[in-house]
């Protein structure tokens, strides 16, 4: 404001009442101009410089509203997930858990942003995650970030400890179901890509087979072990897949399929410009960090998971694995995390467990 | 709930450390079983059978006819491993042409040890077994053969003792190696196994479990509850029928020396393979194997998870190395356990035609896929998927004007 104020003023001083040859009191061409520069001046330093198009977090209400100093937590979905996936478990799911002991929940979706459409992983490690975790520590009034990163989603806290030195907020994170070694592809898992990189929807079977293993076929006086919602007929398969095409999935960013199936091609994670390995970040990562895989994902197996955990440092990671050798009810799959009806026992309270003592059950 | 969880663990152990004391008895007369071609005696005194399933002669013009093919069966189990009526692997490989040799290892009931202390005491062990059992063996069934080289497939402690011959002097006996279920490591075991390792320190020092025994006991258990976590951890029940857990539980099972109980339990505390008085490291020697390798894992598979035959394969120097899982995510119908990886009702569909296309390719000289294999299964061998059954023309849309066709002329009645 001070450089049209200053002309305008010194332009009085002298007594005059012209500018660049123009009435200023009375020329509506004058004013017009005025206010253009005004805009022109103006707009770029009122916008935010990066991350404009990235959906802010949203707040998750499950009627448990959160203490004022509630720590933050943020979910994130994978790739081929929308948001809904950590509230479809029987209209709680995930977030609900959470925000009824005590967190403020937020649902964050750097997949749905122009950045990750456009550019693809590197850019939303670049622009969006920072920007997000930046937000996020801004909404929780405390300095640190609880991220929950289902799927690639886990994989953002290691690819940015991979890039060179930027301030980013201290976190704390947790894997669901995050593959850190990308040597050997599942073959589903490929055939599942190449479907979205022809842009053809995947079918069916392929679906169940790659999202929904492990739930159980036959236990008890039920069916399956589908969520009671989802579990409306005899036949889970169908109602399963209907349901994650219509509800929870949705076509992952063609610039995402391209990066993932060039890291399976070259066995491990790495920029399109070929500068920054991800997988090194797994050495660099600060923060508690729990990693958690399903005993039957294809998208995650355990020994990917692994992987990953041999090169992060020994006193800060955790891992756990989800299986009913572990305790567990279910030999969980990569949606079987988070939508199994045994997943609020299994999955769910160890999460709570952790986040509140740093400690597994 | 906790008293109710008490009193099972103590009939549990009850029945468990009552049953210690029963020793399987050997079978006097081995030469009246089926496919039974004969006994060889080890260096250290033991009578080791032999069964053999000669190859058909239908496959006579195969470049792999009458190669010999050594089925090694696994811990607390018998030759029935492989020829079980629902899965027979050892009739599979025959009819496609190859010369299929079973071992009974020391300890099954067909074998005699030196004397009867050596039989109840129970203290042999995995490097008994490489450095006794496996030389004479391999030479029986290569001058049986004629042939200079044997192929070595073994299902968990079968595929173990593949993977030791092969690290030490006989190792170019062995043409190729698959291993089916058979750890490289024991890193991140399971709570399952961890406290089985407890449990194991509570074992008398000398015996036999009685593995067979408690097998019996249980089947009312595995009527009553196929799909419990105790029979979960040895089989998948979405991949095999009660009825054949059943009848694999009445002629398959042994018992388990206590020798090879303690070893496997020091395999599991350290996280690595090594011999008995901890100077051989097997883990590290299995970057010695270079022959051709194929292992299998079972994606539900708690007894050898998955993460540990990868351990195995990454330290495998052999350039022509393949792995395979064996669960719904990688191309089965369902996901595999330890046991299913053989007995399982679909492993004649899913996994024997790998095993052979595997080995028949390697044989042929044919260049074939290694690393992570995809499954394949032939549409035509599924029967869910199987329309032989249907009538020619049954598929074929209807023709236009349906029934209604052309009707002859009948002829005149009398």
């Amino acid at each position: 404001m001070r450089f049209p104020e200053r002309l305008i003023s010194y332009h009085r001083k002298r007594g005059r009442d012209r500018l660049l040859g123009l009435e200023f009191s009375s020329s509506p061409v004058f004013w017009t101009a005025v206010c253009g520069s005004l805009l022109l001046l103006f707009t770029p330093v009122s916008a935010p410089a990066q991350g404009s198009s990235v959906a802010p977090p949203e707040a998750v209400v499950r009627g448990f509203p959160a203490p004022r100093h509630a720590e933050a937590v943020a979910l994130c979905p994978d790739i081929g997930e929308r948001p809904a996936v950590f509230t479809a478990r029987d209209g709680n799911g995930l977030a609900g858990t959470l925000a009824k002991v005590g967190y403020r929940v937020y649902v964050v979706d750097p997949w749905d942003s122009v950045e990750a459409r456009s550019s693809g992983f590197d850019a939303v490690v670049r622009d969006v995650y920072p920007d997000l975790l930046r937000r996020l520590a801004a909404l929780s009034g405390s300095e640190r970030v609880t991220w929950i990163g289902h799927g690639l989603c886990g994989m953002l806290p290691v690819a940015a400890a991979a890039r060179p030195a930027e301030s980013l907020p201290p976190v704390r994170w947790v894997a669901l179901a995050t593959r850190f070694d990308y040597s050997f592809a599942s073959p589903l898992v490929v055939r599942w890509l190449r479907a979205w990189q022809a842009a053809e929807p995947a079918l069916p079977q392929l679906v169940s087979d790659v999202f929904f293993t492990g739930l159980r076929a036959r236990m008890g006086p039920r069916s399956s072990s589908a969520p009671a919602r989802l579990d409306q007929s005899r036949a889970p398969e169908e109602v399963l897949e209907s349901f994650h095409r219509n509800n929870i999935a949705r076509p992952p960013p063609r610039a995402l399929v391209e990066d993932l199936l060039r890291w399976f091609e070259l066995g491990t994670p790495r920029d399109r410009e070929g500068w920054v390995e991800y997988g090194h970040g797994l050495s660099r990562v600060a923060g508690p960090a729990l990693l958690v895989a399903g005993a039957t994902d294809p998208v995650a197996p355990p020994e990917d998971v692994l992987a990953g955990l041999r090169q992060m440092p020994a006193g800060t990671t955790q891992y756990r694995l989800l299986s009913r050798s572990n305790g567990n009810r279910e030999e969980y799959g990569h949606l079987g995390v988070l939508l199994s009806r045994y997943s609020e026992r299994d999955v769910d309270r160890m999460l709570v467990r952790w986040l509140r003592t740093g400690k597994l059950p | 709930m906790n008293c109710v969880r008490a009193a099972r663990w103590l009939s549990l152990w009850t029945l468990w450390l009552g049953s210690l004391g029963c020793v399987a008895l050997p079978i006097r007369d081995p030469s009246v079983l089926q496919h039974f071609e004969g006994q060889v005696s080890s260096e250290d005194g033991w009578e080791l059978s032999l069964f053999r399933i000669p190859p058909a002669a239908a496959a006579s013009a195969e470049p792999h006819y009458g190669t010999p093919v050594v089925l090694a069966h696994g811990t607390a189990i018998n030759r029935y491993n492989f020829m079980l009526a629902g899965s027979n692997l050892a009739r599979f490989l025959s009819d496609r042409g190859f010369d299929v040799w079973m071992p009974e290892l020391r300890g099954d009931r067909s074998s005699r040890a030196p004397d009867a202390r050596v039989w109840r005491r129970g203290e042999w062990n995995v490097d008994e077994m490489v450095r006794y059992d496996v030389p004479v063996l391999l030479d029986h069934i290569k001058r049986a053969s004629g042939r200079d080289q044997v192929w070595w497939v073994g299902h968990s402690l079968g595929g173990i003792l593949g993977y030791l011959a092969l690290q030490g002097s006989r190792s170019d006996d062995i043409a190729g190696l698959v291993a089916i279920g058979s750890p490289g490591s024991y890193e991140h075991p399971s709570r399952l196994v961890v406290r089985s390792t407890k449990a194991a320190a509570l074992l008398p020092k000398r015996g036999q479990l009685p593995a067979r025994d408690l097998a019996r006991l249980s089947v009312p258990l595995i009527r009553v509850a196929p799909d419990s976590n105790l029979l979960h951890a040895i089989l998948n029940y979405d991949n095999i029928e009660p009825d054949d857990m059943v009848g694999f539980v009445g002629v398959g099972m042994e018992n388990i020396a206590i020798g090879l109980v303690r070893q496997y339990t020091r395999w599991m505390k350290q996280g690595i393979l090594t011999s008995v008085d901890g100077t051989n490291d097997y883990t590290a020697g299995l970057q010695r194997i270079t022959v051709p390798t194929l292992l299998l894992a079972g994606r539900v598979d708690h007894v050898v998870p998955p993460w540990t035959v990868r351990a195995a394969f990454d330290r495998i120097s052999s350039a022509d190395k393949s792995f395979v899982i064996l669960g719904r995510g990688w191309g089965t119908r369902h996901d595999y356990g330890h046991g299913d990886l053989v007995v399982g009702s679909r492993a004649g569909i899913e996994v024997f035609p790998l095993i052979s296309e595997w080995m028949e390719s390697r044989i042929a000289g044919r260049d074939a896929p290694t690393g992570l294999l995809e499954l394949k299964v032939e549409a035509e061998k599924d029967p869910l998927l199987d329309a032989s059954g249907l009538e020619d023309g049954e598929l074929e849309p209807d023709a236009p004007g349906g029934a209604e066709g052309p009707v002859e002329a009948s002829p005149a009645g009398p």
